[in-house]
């Protein structure tokens, strides 16, 4: 019983902890520029990426190696320290965004000034770091992103048409504006599958130090965890779908997400959808930054972990510092954390091969793995999805430029 | 391992862990006898950045950036071998992690940090 | 054939450069799109507030928010430049991106009822916008 309620609680912090600021951006855009179209990229991007954690966890749990090991294992020093940069890049330029998220939820919530905001959020993403175990990371911040199920009851309560919401749920090409729709596609699949998750679901597995006996609960976390995570995906685009494409309105601005939650519910939804984006989006600050850490420790060999207190991990935790502060400096330049967070999932996108590829290849090495390496459907899986991450990679900045960012 | 593909693969870019079970740097490149003989074993493992420098162009601009000197551990020092490189040895008894307790002195003093 | 190309790219450059942009009837259009989303967001805003159904926070900020995006819309159209035919237009758009944006600016002190002539004039606003992109 007590094992049941153990997994039980790390799915749900899985369902909070999905949601980031790149999925509210993008599901909410494209609902409100497609309709229920573009669920299908949805369910695409939640595939991809239970396969790929159930993989990470799986290597970390039986190894005690996370991602970046693989990476550079497999990719050697070169191509390996090239993705390094690359991914560090896309990390800061996601940090900036979320603080930035964080900033704006708060004076949504507060009405306060921004930039005072802005300190407040970086100091705070520093303190928990800092001073918070990982696991109440973990729960608090997951279960506090579960208050985005408000989103949910008011798609319900908005009265959608559930014959089109079903059709989206199909594959197809829209008719209208065909550069537009696939730039939604790969901005969806790439919010889902954005590299910083496995970097941490992977270097997560070992800071709970999982063993084989808790593979069960890895492949529970990611399966049911992500799935059900997908799900708050759904509720963001039903809800700008049939509040905001109908009166042709383009949310730009993460208040435009709060009124989703209003017009169908009120004030009180309205501030329980902004907490919830606050958890959602500070969680995955916190995430992002570790991630960072993560690594460049993992490529250099440096200790690391939040286990190893600060100052058991010395260099880890100064790269987890430096990447806050850096973070700070972007969003202090006063771009909008909106456009930012685009940019940031878009570029991701680009190198995602980079990261996954390397995960496949170690989770079939025998000689890591031993007798946990893929079966045969893991190996499926993994083929087919590696085969759409690696298309949206190459159509990515072609379809930047051709949609300017998405403006048409 | 008599492969030298094998040896890449098994050893190359491994994580070195010490015998207090700390993470101690990775095996940046491998000493090697009787390679010309057909019949390669490896000799020692080196690790730290002045190695990068035989690691392609990126490892040679890395080398340049970070100048410090690297650690040879001899074959005998290697106690096992799984995903990772276990040592016989402590971290300091081999001169590695000297990075991390440069870095432990910046944080020390501050409260939370053990 | 040559001299002709460069002349062409040398024109093409200098205007370019010269900092005289002439709207196009496409451009325009996009921009009385901007003007009915905000207008459109902003009426289900003032609704919800003339219902009391927003926290005042939210409806300053955000408010303020959708009220800077009609100004800028404004703005841009101040300063271009646009040919004869499309001048009536222009105006218009202007026009009701100012209206939009005072509006906006004006719902974070309007009372129950004011807000809700707020909603309906920014409904109305966004129905003339959408019917000048078509």
């Amino acid at each position: 019983m007590n094992k049941v309620f153990a997994i039980a609680l790390g799915i749900l912090a899985a369902i909070g902890g999905f949601v980031d600021i790149g999925d509210i951006v993008f599901n909410f855009a494209a609902g409100a520029a497609f309709g229920y179209e573009l669920l299908w990229a949805v369910v695409v991007g939640v595939g991809a990426i239970i396969t790929y954690a159930e993989m990470c966890g799986r290597v970390a749990s039986v190894s005690g190696r996370a991602v970046f090991d693989a990476v550079r294992e497999r990719l050697g020093f070169s191509v390996g320290m090239v993705t390094l940069v690359a991914a560090q890049i896309v990390n800061l330029l996601m940090v900036a965004a979320e603080v930035g998220g964080v900033a704006l939820v708060l004076q949504l919530l507060s009405g306060l000034p921004y930039r005072a905001l802005l300190l407040v959020a970086v100091l705070g993403l520093g303190l928990v770091v800092w001073f918070m175990p990982f696991g109440w990371i973990e729960r608090v911040f997951g279960y506090g992103g579960l208050l985005l199920l408000v989103f949910a009851v008011g798609a319900i309560k908005l009265n959608p048409d559930w014959g089109e919401v079903g059709s989206g749920f199909v594959p197809h090409v829209a008719g209208t504006d065909t550069a537009l729709y696939f730039y939604f596609v790969v901005g969806l699949i790439g919010a889902a599958t954005v590299p910083y998750e496995v970097y941490f679901f992977s270097s997560g597995a070992v800071e709970e130090r999982w063993t084989p006996k808790d593979l069960g609960v890895n492949r529970a976390n990611a399966m049911i965890g992500f799935s059900l995570g997908g799900f708050l995906s759904f509720a963001l685009m039903i809800t700008a779908a049939a509040l905001y494409f109908p009166r042709g309105i383009d949310p730009s601005k993460l208040g435009s997400v709060g009124l989703g939650a209003e017009v169908p519910l009120g004030a009180a939804a309205l501030v329980i959808a902004l907490v919830g984006i606050l958890f959602a989006v500070g969680g995955a600050a916190i995430d992002t930054v570790l991630s960072g850490a993560y690594n460049v420790a993992q490529f250099f060999g440096w200790e690391w972990g939040k286990y190893r207190k600060p100052a058991g991990a010395p260099r880890f935790t100064f790269a987890w510092l430096v990447l806050v502060a850096l973070g700070f400096l972007v969003v202090l330049t006063g771009i909008d954390p909106i456009m930012l967070t685009e940019y940031a999932v878009i570029f991701s996108v680009v190198a995602l091969p980079t990261t996954y590829i390397p995960i496949l290849l170690v989770a079939n090495d025998r000689a890591y793995m031993g007798r946990y390496a893929n079966g045969r459907w893991a190996n499926v899986f993994g083929l087919v999805f590696l085969v759409v991450i690696c298309a949206v990679a190459v159509a990515a900045i072609p379809l930047m430029v051709v949609t300017n960012m998405g403006q048409g | 391992m008599s492969n030298p593909i094998d040896l890449a693969l098994g050893i190359l870019d491994h994580q070195l862990i010490d015998a207090d079970d700390r993470r101690c740097g990775k095996v940046d490149d491998l000493e090697l006898e009787g390679v010309s003989t057909g019949s390669p074993r490896v000799t020692a493992l080196l690790s730290g950045p002045s190695t990068w420098r035989g690691r392609g162009l990126v490892g040679r601009v890395a080398a340049a950036v970070v100048r410090r000197r690297s650690v040879r551990l001899s074959w005998e020092e290697v106690e096992g071998i799984d995903s990772a490189i276990r040592l016989r040895r402590r971290a300091a008894d081999y001169g590695l992690g000297r990075g991390d307790d440069r870095a432990r002195q910046w944080l020390r003093c501050l409260p939370g940090a053990e | 054939m040559a001299r002709l190309l460069v002349a062409m790219l040398l024109t093409c450059t200098v205007a370019a450069c010269g900092g005289t942009h002439e709207l196009t009837r496409s451009a325009l259009d996009h921009d009385f799109e901007a003007i009915q989303s905000a207008a459109a967001e902003g009426a289900l805003l003032s609704h919800d507030v003339s219902r009391g159904r927003t926290t005042s926070a939210f409806a300053r900020v955000h408010g303020g928010e959708l009220a800077a995006q009609a100004e800028a819309v404004s703005a841009r159209l101040e300063s271009a430049q646009s040919s004869a035919s499309l001048k009536d237009d222009v105006a218009l758009a202007r026009r009701l991106a100012t209206s939009v944006a005072r509006d906006l600016e004006r719902l974070d002190e309007a009372s129950e009822d004011e807000a809700g002539r707020i909603a309906r004039r920014l409904e109305e606003a966004a129905q003339t916008a959408d019917r000048e992109s078509a």
